[in-house]
This record gives structure tokens, C-alpha cells and sequence, in this order.
């Protein structure tokens, strides 16, 4: 973020504190996106190559707009040439999102061609995408990827030996794993568990990452932990249906695939690569 | 008001029941012929492996022996929609239990020790037990020869290179759309295994292969002018040369439909120069050798919207035919154009598809693939319906077929088609039906020990069945007023004859112990009949023995209206009398009819009376190969059962405290046989859904051709209270408006039990049968089964 985005950035930020009359602080700086608590809630602030991702609402959309273009009393803000994202309580419900469904498929487990396929698309089209998935690009040079690939590699292993209390003690390694709103591990484990539910194997493993979601306010991201929390109430992230539903049914998953990774900076990605995880498992 | 019967809907006691129970019916197995030998099959011990040699001299050579034969001495081939078998095995064994060789002697005991001596030299071959790894484009082929085999061309696809000797599809709207516009999609697998039919009477067969090719054979068969038709093709005589007598039969329940040990006796008779020879098959035979009812794996995907309409469903279903076609590929068929149940389909996609394996060769059964398919089907409905979130009652009466819908083939239905709705209603209220168990419900119950559940599950049939499908009847009156029907139907314990007697009573206004219905039926002797199958043979037949009766009425009246010189519209038939319609002074005993009317002076007019009736369905369709659009059933007979379980939560014994069986039969011909068919139905369904199945080793080997390993329903499994409830919505073409209610008793049995279990535990069960072991297994297991949340 250029030092003008982190002057826009701080001032809106300023507006807002002013209005919840609570100061907001850095919570974490990525390359293209500032994230702020005040501990109850976020704001992310982001650049426009980040799109609207499920856990923000863009303040074009939102009364929030309004309010910041009359309080500016400019429509400098109006005409930044970024989208401002302003996250809800940390408590945000989905339920009245548009962008989950309220409604979890049910669907058989593809076939292992199937699976194949698919594990080859997601990974010729994640090549340059960091988080999880370059793991599964056989890259875990940084400290972070390597931590990622031990936890991997035992909750194979603890899926093959069918032992769910040991695959819980490696969720609970992956939960909150990583940095932002949204850390990675939480995403990972928002792939997982979807496949899980969508496709209704492993009812024993998952009844423990229900467990972990059940008792993991303080485990997971704040943002996360209520994204994990929707699906756990059987609202499911509508890209992910999506494609869900493509690979049921055999169809080409690539533009589904590219609509998922474009969520977020990692986040999609992360989350592509729990549902390859969990299939491929 | 629906019009008052004398006889027809009257509960008359089956007019065989004396003979049966007192042992004096004949069966096949009591019958004996001057020079009989009896025969005996060497079975094959391999579910797959050539035959490199085989050695019948020891056998021959033993004292008592008249006859040894081998597939290399019988070069024919059979079937009835793909004919696809030898009459003994030739090159190779496709099942273990297949025939390679038989024996006729002149004793059992002879010719059971003459095929010990058989000698035969077999090569194993890999066995393809699983349906799918069949199904799959790169398996062995069981038949490589099966591009060449002739079968069916109207009805019947094989694709010669793969072991699919039948895909039947549906295609209706816009499948892709269906699902696209659906807020969920609910997919699911389902599986039931093979199963016995178990009749009381194992198959059997005496043949004599007569001097000129003349054939006479009597079988315990379901359809004497289907083994004839069958017999004639295979060792291409004309059907004039061959009889087929059918006695009493003991049950067939679909698996004497066709036609089995008929040829292979009538070439042990010809082989031994014409003498009767006679072959019993034993239960393990039965089992084993002789054909069951087909496995079936299938996946069901459903679209759905979240206010509980249903806008897509695809169903994708593989029956496992074994190692013959047999009805196999009309089971197929016929659950591929039903396979959406009784229910409205905007887009529909059914690929139904008969996939040879290497085991027990599959044919009709109760139900003709129902029973498999609905097992799934309404559990799948329930699935769905908990996944909405909305009662599965509810769920299923916002969904389910109405007078106008359109069928997945294309068929509109009209206001005689029947009321799958009054079923349910009634079936539900009859279980006291209050909506889905709650969890903490379920928790506090299960503290007691035991928990009750309540379920239910619709049904529809119709009969499958060629499009020239009929039937004829011939009405003899003898001297003294006394009817005798001549019919080709056979009564193998479903009581048909008892409402063909009330029947020509009613027309005929005969009382019932003057009306005789012969049975033994013969085909040189009865007229045509297609088979009694299907659930058809009430409202078809019983439309054949109408039209005799006015064939028979019209006779009478023209005599009497000669007599009496006026016309023959002028009368009535009452009291055994034809009655001149305005002048009741006028009449004339049947009896002064029967043999021509002699008046005063002594001449003579008529003749004996003989009726005539035939009927034929028209109007019925081929179905196209691409779309199966058409029209295939003669009517719908539809029905729902409901049920209230109780479970041991400790053991996961449950126990039937109750079901209720609602069918809209139309007509109620006969209330007593009815009810008979509805509990001797539930508890066919009952074996099927709690304890019967066929258990192969890894080599393909039926480890449990008994009774011991092979449990049926016993007494202890019959439910506390079972109500039969009939809803009467009359079918414009059956007789009377009789609808088939033969094998829809049984039909949703499974998934109303599945479902109930559901109710009462909250565990998913997706395979048949549902033992007490496979209960307490899922509720140990539940406490780890993820709970779909719900809205």
C-alpha cells in the first residue's frame, strides 16, 4: 500500500473511530491490505486488486458509504480508485449474506478420476498463488510452510490410521495458523470441513473439527471463526458450492477454481487446498 | 355412490383352500408316469472358469443310468428377451451353482450318485462380484459373445464390447438447468443385496419327448405359453407340437415367470428315447442353480428449492444381473421408467442399466425391481426432506403425482390414474403421524431403554409388460346351469380364480359352488394367456372373463329371444334365469339353455354355450431408445406404508408394533384374498428389508444356500398389528375398476422401516437388509456420525 492509500486508509479509519468512539488499531499490514481492530470489530482496508471477499462488505454497498462521504464532507473518498472493505462485528451472523447459501448439498464422493482431474486443475491453476497451496506445489522452504507440511502430512497419516482424536490434535495445530483476518490454517480447515459436509465421508473426523468450531472463538481468526461458524450452522460459502456441484457432476471446475482463488490474498487458495486435502485423503 | 355387487368386494373364502389344506391338490412333485426316470445336475463349484474337460463314462457306465449329458452335447441356445444361455454350461461356468452336466436315471439315488462320477476339469477364472467394477468399459467380459446374441430389438440395448447387456434411459426437461436453478442438491447411495424367492415349491419339470417330436411337459411354471413359446425357439418346433401343463403350483413370486429346467429335462427325455423324466430341484438348488432376484447399487441426486419443490433429479442405477439376462434386462427397464416413484419431475435423467457378473443369475420378483428401488428412493425422499428442513409428510405432498402431472416418459395422468395422496394420508393418520422426533425427544427416550419411531414410504407399479400384452378365457355351462372357466392365468397361490368365480357370478348372477375355475391349466387345451405376472392379471383377465360372460349372455339371449319372438336386448340375467326385461312371466332356467332350448314338440335350438372373451391393452407404446418417451403402463396402482418401530437401544432389536398399508386398488374384488396379498406382501417385504440377502465369497462361492444361513421371516417377525386399507379411485379399463395390488404390498416395506428407524434413532441406514446387528452397529457409531444442520 502506497503512502497515499495509508493516508486515505487512516483517515477513513479516523472517521470511524470517531463514530464507534473507540480508537481502532493496526491489527495486521499485508502487501495490498491493512487490517484495524478496535477488538470488537474489523476493518480492512485493501486495494483494488483485492475483490469483496465474504467476510467484508464493500462500502459501496453500505450505508457506511454515506456515512463517511457526509462526514468527510468530500467525494475524495467516493473517488478513490480502490474499494474500501469494511468488515462488520467480529459476532457478524451470515445468515442474511448473500454471500453464503443457506443450504449445504449433499453429494456422493467423485470418483477417484474425478478427483484426480481435479487436483490437477487446481494445481496448474495455483502455481503462482502463495498460502497452503504451495505446499502441494512441493515448496515449503519459509518456516511457515514447513510447520503447514508437518501438520499435513501427520493429519494424512491420522486419517489413513482412521484416528480421529489424534486428526483433532492436528486441527486444533492448524487453527488460527498464520496471519491476517483470516489466517490460513482456519481457511485450510474451512475447505476441509466443507468437503467433509458436502460430500458426507469421514462423519467421525468431522464431528471434531465441529467440536474444535464449537469451542474455538478464541482458537480461530476472528473473521474465520465466524466464517467456520456459518458453515458449521449449514450456510456454505456460494463459490465453493459452486464448485462442489461441478465436480459432482463431472463438469470442467476451472473458472470455479479461479473464482475461489480469487478470494482474498490467500484466502481462496487456502481453502482450495483443504478441499483437495480432504478429497485426496 | 359406488354401485352395490352381490358377489364382487365380498370376502368369499378362495375356492381351493379345501384342497389345499387337506393335501389333495397335485403338484409336480406328486406326479408320477409309468417308466419315469428321474434326473439329477452337476453343479459348477467355480463362479468363473473354463471347462477344459469333462468325463461322463463312469457315470454312464453305473447300473440304473439312462442317460449322461454335457453342454457339449447340447448345442442350443435360450432366453427370453437376450438369448444369452446354453442349457448346460458349454466352455465355461458363469456362476457358481451353474449346470455342467445332468443325469437321468432310474432312481433319485442312482442318478445322484452317477453325477458324483462325473469328472470335470476346470481352469478359475478372475469372477467380477462387484457391479460397478462390471459395469466399468475395461472389466472382462462375461459374454464376449454378446453382439451376437439375439434379443429384443424394440425394448431391449445391449452394448456388445462391455458386460452391459441393457441401458434403458429416461430423458425429460432440461436435467443441467434443474440442477443450476436448485438452491440444494441432495446426492446419495443406495445398494440391496440378491435375494431367494423362496416358494414353498422349489421349481420342477417332467418332460416326455414323444415319437414325431411331440413334447409334453408338466412344470411348476407361472406361465405355460411362455415355456412353450420359450421350448418351441429353442429346439425350433412348431408350438402345435409342443404341451405345457401346469398343476397346482406351490409360489413363484416372479421366479417361475420364465422358462429354467424345462429344456434341459425334455433333452435328458429325448436322450433316453422318450421317456418321462423328472427333475426336483432341491433348496440348495434353488438358491444356488436357479435364478434369484437381481442386486442393485444406484445414486440418486436431487435438486432442490428451499420451499420444497423438487426441480431435478438424476438416477443412475446398476443391476447386477448375474451371469444371464434373463428378466434381468426387463427389471431394468421397468425401474428405469418408474425410478422417479409418484412424483412430479420438471427435469428428470434416469440411466437404468443391466450389468452382467459372475454370480446367481437375476429374474423377476415380487415387485420387478420395485422393492430395490423404492428402498432407496424413500429413504432418499425423507434424506431430502430433513435437509429442507421441512416434514417429510409435507415434503412428499407437495411433490407427489396429481391427475394432469406429466410422467418422467411423457405420460398425462388423468383422473382414473389413482390418489397417491389419499394413500399416504391415510397410512400416516393410521400411524397417528405427528412429525419428526426432536433430538432432545430422542435423548429422553432413549434413557428408557427403548425408543419408538414412525415412518413412511409411497409406492407405485405398473404392470410391465409387452404392448400386445392379453389375455382369453373360454365360460363352459354344462348341463345343468353350472359354469366351468377355462383360463391360461395360473393361481400359484395368489388366489386369482377365487374373483374370476365372483366375477362370472355377478355377470352371470350364478351362485358361487355352480362356478368351477379349472385349474391345471394346458396350453393344447386353455386358451392364450401372455403369463401371470405383472399384478395384471385381475384387472386384464378379469376383463377377458367380462367379455366371455357377455359372449355368453349374448348367446343365451338370442335363443331365448327366438323362443319368446322378441329382440335380444329385451332381458335380463337374475337368479339363474334370462328374464324378459318388461314381462317377468317370460324367462328361461339357464339350465333349459346349456345344451340348445328343446321346446315342447321337441325341436331344438342353440346348442351347448360356450363364451368367449379376449383382452388386449391398447394403445400402449414402445418407449424410444434415446428419451424412453412413450407409454408403457396400463394403469398405476399406487400406495403408501406407514409404520411405528420400536427399538432395544441396547441390543438394536426393533420390533414392528405396527403398519398400515394403504393401496388405491381401484376396485376391491375380493376383500379377504386382498387382505391376504397385503400381509403376505408386508412380510415378504419384511424378509427383504430385515434379514434375507445372498452372501458370496471373494471367489464368487453362495455361502448360504439354506435355510440355516439364509434367514426368512419367521412368526416372531410378523408385526403386532397389521391394517390393510384400500382406497377405491376406479380405473376406467380394469375390471370392475380394478387395479393389480399383488406385489405392491411389499413394495415400500423397506424404506417405511428405514425411515421409521430414523425417526426413532436418528441413524442412516442405505443398505438392505436392516438387521438388529447392522441397528446397534449405527447407533454405537452415531455418536460420531455428523448431524446435517438444519434451518
Amino acid at each position: 500500500m502506497n503512502p497515499q492509500q495509508f493516508k486515505i486508509a487512516s483517515y477513513i479509519n479516523n472517521i470511524l473511530s470517531q463514530k464507534r468512539k473507540s480508537r481502532y488499531y493496526v491489527h495486521s499490514t499485508f502487501e495490498r491490505v491493512v487490517n484495524y481492530t478496535d477488538g470488537d470489530s474489523f476493518i480492512s482496508i485493501t486495494d483494488s486488486a483485492i475483490p469483496v471477499t465474504p467476510s467484508s462488505v464493500s462500502l459501496n454497498d453500505s450505508n457506511l458509504f454515506n456515512l463517511i462521504r457526509t462526514q468527510s464532507n468530500s467525494e475524495a473518498v467516493f473517488n478513490l480508485s480502490y474499494p474500501i472493505l469494511y468488515s462488520q462485528e467480529t459476532s457478524l451472523s451470515f445468515l442474511n449474506s448473500d454471500i453464503v447459501d443457506t443450504k449445504i448439498d449433499s453429494l456422493t464422493l467423485p470418483s477417484k478420476i474425478q478427483i484426480e482431474k481435479f487436483v490437477i486443475t487446481i494445481l496448474s491453476h495455483t502455481r503462482s498463488q502463495k498460502g497452503v497451496i504451495q505446499i502441494f506445489h512441493q515448496k515449503n522452504d519459509d518456516i511457515f510452510s514447513k510447520k503447514f507440511s508437518e501438520i499435513l502430512a501427520s493429519l494424512k497419516e491420522n486419517i489413513l490410521d482412521n484416528d480421529p482424536d489424534r486428526f483433532e490434535k492436528g486441527i486444533n495445530k492448524l487453527a488460527g495458523l498464520g496471519n491476517g483476518l483470516t489466517p490460513s490454517g482456519d481457511d485450510f480447515i474451512y475447505g476441509l470441513y466443507a468437503a467433509i459436509r458436502t460430500f458426507s465421508f469421514k462423519p467421525e473426523f468431522a464431528k471434531k473439527i465441529e467440536y474444535i468450531i464449537d469451542n474455538g472463538k478464541t482458537v480461530f481468526g476472528d473473521i474465520s471463526y465466524n466464517f467456520l461458524k456459518s458453515l458449521r450452522d449449514g450456510h456454505i460459502y456460494i463459490p465453493l458450492k459452486k464448485l462442489f456441484r461441478l465436480l459432482s457432476s463431472n463438469s470442467g471446475c476451472e473458472e470455479a477454481i479461479d473464482d475461489l482463488i480469487k478470494y482474498g490474498l490467500t484466502s481462496g487458495t487456502d481453502i482450495l487446498a483443504g478441499v483437495m486435502f480432504a478429497l485426496e485423503a | 355412490m359406488s354401485k352395490e355387487y352381490k358377489y364382487i368386494g365380498k370376502g368369499v373364502p378362495r375356492i381351493d383352500a379345501d384342497l389345499k389344506v387337506t393335501g389333495q391338490a397335485t403338484y409336480v412333485g406328486d406326479m408320477s408316469f409309468p417308466g419315469m426316470l428321474h434326473a439329477k445336475m452337476l453343479i459348477s463349484p467355480h463362479a468363473h472358469a473354463k471347462i477344459k474337460k469333462i468325463d461322463t463314462s463312469k457315470a454312464k457306465a453305473l447300473d440304473g443310468v439312462a442317460a449322461a449329458l454335457t453342454g457339449e452335447d447340447l448345442d442350443y441356445q435360450v432366453g427370453l428377451y437376450m438369448v444369452d444361455k446354453t442349457i448346460l454350461a458349454r466352455e465355461k461356468v458363469r456362476y457358481h451353482g451353474e449346470p455342467v452336466a445332468a443325469v437321468a436315471a432310474e432312481t433319485l439315488e442312482i442318478a445322484e450318485k452317477a453325477v458324483k462320477l462325473i469328472e470335470v476339469e476346470y481352469e478359475e477364472l478372475k469372477p467380477l462380484l462387484d457391479v460397478e467394477e462390471a459395469f466399468n468399459e475395461k472389466a472382462n467380459l462375461i459374454h464376449p459373445n454378446l453382439g451376437s446374441y439375439s434379443h429384443v430389438q424394440t425394448a431391449f440395448f445391449p452394448k456388445p464390447g462391455t458386460n452391459i447387456c441393457h441401458h434403458s434411459k429416461i430423458r425429460r426437461g432440461d436435467i443441467d438447468k434443474g440442477f443450476q436453478e436448485a438452491d440444494v442438491i441432495v446426492e446419495r447411495e443406495y445398494n440391496n443385496p440378491s435375494v431367494q424367492h423362496v416358494p414353498m415349491e422349489t421349481h420342477g419339470a417332467i418332460v416326455q419327448w414323444g415319437i414325431g417330436d411331440r413334447v409334453t411337459i408338466w412344470t411348476s411354471a407361472q406361465s405355460p405359453f411362455t415355456v412353450r413359446n420359450l421350448f418351441c425357439h429353442t429346439f425350433k418346433l412348431s408350438h402345435h407340437q409342443v404341451r405345457v401343463i401346469v398343476p397346482y403350483v406351490g409360489g413363484g413370486f416372479g421366479g417361475k415367470a420364465g422358462i429354467h429346467l424345462e429344456p434341459l429335462v425334455g433333452c435328458l427325455s429325448r436322450a433316453t428315447g422318450g421317456r418321462p423324466v423328472k427333475l426336483i430341484a432341491t433348496r440348495k438348488e434353488e438358491y444356488n442353480t436357479l435364478p434369484c432376484r437381481c442386486g442393485l447399487k444406484y445414486k440418486i441426486k436431487t435438486g432442490l428449492m428451499k420451499d420444497g419443490k423438487i426441480v431435478a433429479q438424476k438416477l443412475t442405477l446398476l443391476w447386477s444381473a448375474g451371469a444371464y439376462a434373463d428378466y434381468a434386462v426387463n427389471v431394468t427397464r421397468a425401474s428405469g421408467y418408474s425410478a422417479g416413484g409418484p412424483y412430479f419431475y420438471p427435469n428428470i435423467s434416469t440411466d437404468s442399466y443391466t450389468v452382467y457378473t459372475n454370480m446367481v443369475f437375476g429374474t423377476a420378483y415380487r415387485g420387478f425391481g420395485h422393492v430395490e428401488l423404492f428402498w432407496g428412493l424413500e429413504r432418499h425422499m425423507d434424506y431430502c426432506a430433513r435437509e429442507l428442513g421441512i416434514d417429510p409428510y409435507e415434503f412428499r405432498m407437495k411433490n407427489l403425482l396429481k391427475p394432469g402431472d406429466i410422467t418422467p416418459t411423457g405420460e398425462k395422468l388423468k383422473d382414473d390414474s389413482g390418489d397417491i395422496r389419499k394413500c399416504l394420508n391415510a397410512a400416516a393418520k393410521e400411524i397417528g403421524w405427528d412429525g419428526v422426533k426432536s433430538e432432545q425427544q430422542r435423548i429422553k427416550e432413549m434413557q428408557s431403554g427403548k425408543v419408538r419411531g414412525k415412518g413412511f414410504a409411497v409406492l407405485h407399479k405398473a404392470p410391465a409388460m409387452p404392448t400386445n400384452t392379453s389375455s382369453s378365457c373360454v365360460i363352459k355351462m354344462n348341463e345343468n346351469g353350472s359354469v366351468i372357466l377355462n383360463i391360461s392365468a395360473t393361481d400359484y397361490g395368489n388366489g386369482t380364480y377365487t374373483p374370476m368365480a365372483q366375477i362370472i357370478a355377478e355377470e352371470m348372477d350364478i351362485p358361487l359352488d355352480k362356478i368351477h375355475v379349472a385349474y391345471e391349466t394346458d396350453t393344447d387345451r386353455d386358451p392364450y394367456d401372455w403369463q401371470t405376472v405383472a399384478s395384471r392379471f385381475a384387472p386384464m383377465g378379469g376383463r377377458a372373463v367380462i367379455n366371455a360372460c357377455n359372449d355368453l349372455k349374448r348367446k343365451m339371449s338370442e335363443v331365448a329371444a327366438k323362443v319368446f319372438e322378441c329382440s335380444p336386448d329385451d332381458f335380463i340375467f337374475q337368479d339363474e334365469k334370462i328374464i324378459h326385461k318388461s314381462d317377468p312371466q317370460k324367462f328361461i332356467y339357464y339350465d333349459k339353455l346349456a345344451t340348445g332350448y328343446v321346446y315342447p314338440n321337441g325341436n331344438a335350438i342353440g346348442g351347448p354355450l360356450i363364451g368367449v372373451g379376449v383382452y388386449m391393452a391398447e394403445g400402449l407404446t414402445h418407449l424410444d431408445k434415446e428419451t424412453g418417451q412413450g407409454l408403457p403402463a396400463f394403469n398405476w396402482t399406487y400406495g403408501a406404508h406407514a409404520i411405528e418401530v420400536e427399538v432395544d437401544v441396547e441390543t438394536g432389536e426393533f420390533t414392528i408394533l405396527k403398519i398400515a398399508s394403504a393401496l388405491d386398488v381401484g376396485k376391491v374384488l375380493n376383500y379377504e384374498s386382498l387382505k391376504g396379498q397385503v400381509i403376505g406382501g408386508i412380510i415378504q417385504g419384511l424378509g427383504t428389508a430385515i434379514c434375507e440377502r445372498y452372501v458370496y465369497d471373494n471367489k464368487g462361492r453362495l455361502l448360504n444356500n439354506s435355510f440355516t444361513d439364509n434367514k426368512i421371516p419367521t412368526a416372531k417377525d410378523i408385526p403386532l398389528e397389521i391394517v390393510p386399507i384400500f382406497i377405491e379411485t376406479p380405473h376406467d379399463e380394469g375390471a370392475y375398476g380394478a387395479r393389480g395390488a399383488a406385489e405392491h404390498p411389499m413394495i415400500s416395506v423397506a424404506p417405511a422401516i428405514g425411515n421409521a428407524l430414523r425417526d426413532a434413532l436418528g441413524i442412516e441406514l442405505t443398505e438392505m437388509p436392516i438387521r438388529a446387528e447392522d441397528v446397534w452397529k449405527a447407533l454405537k457409531e452415531k455418536e460420531l456420525v455428523f448431524e446435517p444442520a438444519t434451518v
